[in-house]
């Protein structure tokens, strides 16, 4: 519902991290999306290809590394996926005292950009 | 010559909003003021139990109060009748608030008489709960007629707080709702959170509620 402003922001962040690696363009963007995010990527496609336009980010892709929703028990410390944990509780010794361990991350990981190839001693005629 | 090269950043998305937040945070701490951020569903009654809030708080503590709605400066008046400061954020089709946005309306705050700042979000059991907005705590506030289903139904709302009101008690002997499926769902996620059931149209539990208020203000 929100993936407007998340896309802004990961515009930004991409750009910010691109110009400081005196990047010329990206080309992928990799983003890790938690199953509990809330966010639907070909929502998220959609603004970045209308946002990067005119940016060093146009044409690139965003590739998505779905992290699965699991909550850990805080009874054992094992591992059960959000759907049967919050309606069983936990699957080895069935506690119903969990805490989610993963699924929420929105994360810019890395990037793929074309830099020059020796961006440091030619820093200065790249610039502009 | 140019060569592709892959980048690391491991960057949360959000880092901007988080380092808003926690400027908005020092602000807060600096002034000696504890922030909450109630947030629950439109109609859930938020701006019912700042109401109740108000009237029921010791006399010596000031409050002031910032409300998130897509438009409309209905809540802000609704608040002003009870001598409380308001400023009124429009998101302007925003599904939430977010730091940047707490931001400016702080500024729009005498700060000096304040104990206490209530935020109230955007009316979504979705969006705001991502969005950190440097406030101390988050409460939601939830409703028996919006069902015993909503922590199973929206995971992330019920994870990210810290205290669960549960608004229109009075309700219970007319609609459905099974307290026993609504607590499991949360104790099941959020093990943590308290449960604090009362009806803004009664009173009955309000004074849980502000004990819990009173509580948080006397450690600031």
């Amino acid at each position: 519902m929100h993936e407007l402003a998340i896309t802004r922001s990961l515009l930004n962040l991409t750009l910010a991290r691109a110009q400081s690696a005196g990047a010329v363009r990206v080309s992928a963007v990799h983003v890790a999306l938690g199953e509990l995010s809330g966010l639907v990527p070909e929502c998220i496609d959609l603004y970045w290809s209308e946002m990067t336009r005119g940016t060093s980010a146009e044409g690139s892709r965003v590739q998505y590394r779905a992290i699965p929703a699991m909550l850990i028990c805080c009874a054992c410390g094992s591992l059960t996926h959000f759907d049967t944990g919050q309606l069983f509780g936990c699957e080895h010794c069935g506690s119903q005292e969990l805490k989610l361990h993963s699924g929420d991350e929105i994360t810019l990981e890395a990037l793929d950009a074309v830099l020059e190839d020796d961006p440091v001693s030619e820093r200065g005629s790249d610039d502009g | 010559m140019t060569v592709e090269r892959q980048i690391s950043v491991l960057t949360p998305i959000l880092d901007a909003n988080e380092r808003l937040a926690a400027q908005n945070r020092r602000a807060l701490d600096l002034a000696g003021i504890l922030g909450l951020n109630l947030m629950g569903s439109p109609g859930a009654g938020k701006t019912s139990v700042l109401e109740n809030t108000f009237d029921r708080l010791p006399a010596d503590v000031g409050v002031a109060v910032i409300e998130g709605d897509i438009a409309s400066q209905l809540d802000a008046d609704r608040v002003a009748v009870h001598g409380v400061q308001a400023a009124q954020i429009n998101t302007e089709g925003g599904c939430h608030l977010d730091a940047s946005m707490v931001q400016e309306a702080i500024t729009e705050l005498d700060l000096s008489p304040i104990d206490l700042l209530l935020v109230e979000n955007v009316g979504n059991l979705v969006c705001p709960a991502g969005f950190a907005l440097g406030t101390h705590h988050s409460v939601l506030v939830a409703s028996v007629p919006e069902g015993d289903d909503k922590p199973y139904k929206y995971p992330g709302m019920f994870q990210s707080v810290e205290v669960i009101l549960l608004n229109k008690i009075d309700l219970l002997p007319y609609v459905r709702f099974d307290m026993d499926r609504f607590t499991n769902g949360i104790t099941r996620v959020n093990p943590a959170a308290e449960i604090i059931p009362l009806s803004c149209e009664t009173g009955e539990g309000i004074e849980g509620w502000i004990s819990w208020l009173v509580e948080r203000l006397s450690k600031v």
